[in-house]
């Protein structure tokens, strides 16, 4: 199938395709799905190594998974990131606290002139106060103000209600507002 | 509806938010991807593997033949042996007595029946045909 008309073709279509032995399914797939999963596992962990292997983890259960998929009863997007937060909170229940001195930067792979420095010093400084949080509360703002996902679907993700969701995110950005509030000078948010 | 709420910015973290998107990355390292494609690959040859593997058919309840069903019900194969050895000698007789069974049979009748048994016997219809029977009830 040529790429422009495979890549107009749903998730679920790809999954199925998949699962009927087509490579190019995998592909696009992977294309799709996988940088977002690899930005919530990095945003969650703080660690690029062990975000990359979550992703891969996250990635090999969609595959075998992918034979028994019904379509139309869950979103894969959705399915995907449950199963990455799932693999990243048991990492983070295995290891140490988290050190900030050793949170990576975000790679983007761009040459950084001195704005791109300026977006590159507040996003460290994002993940440094994130990596602060709860893993309930981090999870939940990734989720809604990182990635975009909906309440219901952070609902669905977390396995808990839409309130809860709420709740969750609200006091995640006290505490995240909080641990910032002394940095927005130095990072050009002084007169915010 | 995320960018409604995140235009109110009441505690001033939009633009940290903005930050933490635009640095993040839109794709996978190729290695990663090379080991996500690996995976894929494997996993979908081991699903062929296992859907061309030739599936045993179910034993199916097939309903046993007469020969068997006789034999179960008269006590097994030895039995049936027993049965069909005594039917044949049985007919073996019938068709070509011994000699000594007819002086035994005398014997016998003349014991049982006294003297005029030769008689009694020469008169037995052993089959009589069908219309005596017809004729006599």
């Amino acid at each position: 199938m040529p790429y422009d008309a495979i890549s107009a073709v749903s998730d679920d279509a790809l999954l199925v395709m998949f699962a009927n032995g087509d490579g190019e399914a995998a592909r696009m797939l992977t294309l799709r799905l996988a940088p977002r999963v690899l930005r919530l596992a990095t945003r969650m962990l703080g660690d690029a190594a062990e975000a990359e292997d979550v992703t891969q983890e996250a990635m090999l259960r969609l595959w075998r998974i992918a034979a028994d998929w019904r379509p139309g009863e869950a979103q894969v997007g959705t399915w995907l990131y449950r199963v990455a937060s799932n693999l990243c909170t048991d990492r983070l229940r295995r290891k140490r606290p988290v050190d900030i001195a050793s949170v990576p930067e975000m790679p983007d792979g761009r040459a950084a002139p001195e704005d791109d420095l300026l977006d590159a010093d507040r996003a460290r400084a994002l993940q440094d106060a994130l990596a602060q949080l709860p893993e309930r509360q981090r999870q939940a703002v990734i989720l809604r103000h990182l990635e975009g996902l909906s309440n219901p679907e952070i609902a669905e993700v977390m396995d808990i209600g839409v309130e809860a969701v709420e709740s969750l995110t609200a006091r995640g950005k006290r505490a995240l507002a909080a641990a910032l509030s002394g940095r927005r000078e130095e990072l050009g948010y002084g007169h915010g | 509806m995320v960018m409604a709420e995140n235009s109110k910015d009441v505690d001033g973290l939009e633009a940290f938010f903005a930050a933490g998107r635009a640095q993040a990355p839109a794709t996978v390292p190729d290695a990663l991807m090379a080991r996500i494609l690996a995976d894929a690959t494997g996993v979908q040859a081991a699903t062929t593997q296992a859907a061309a593997r030739p599936v045993a058919r179910p034993a199916t309840a097939r309903r046993p033949g007469l020969w068997r069903r006789l034999s179960e019900t008269l006590g097994g194969r030895g039995a049936l042996a027993g049965l069909l050895s005594a039917t044949l000698a049985g007919l073996w007789l019938g068709f070509s007595p011994p000699d000594q069974i007819a002086p035994l049979t005398r014997t016998v009748s003349q014991t049982v029946l006294g003297d005029n048994a030769a008689t009694m016997l020469d008169g037995l219809d052993l089959i009589p045909a069908i219309d005596t029977v017809l004729t006599q009830g």
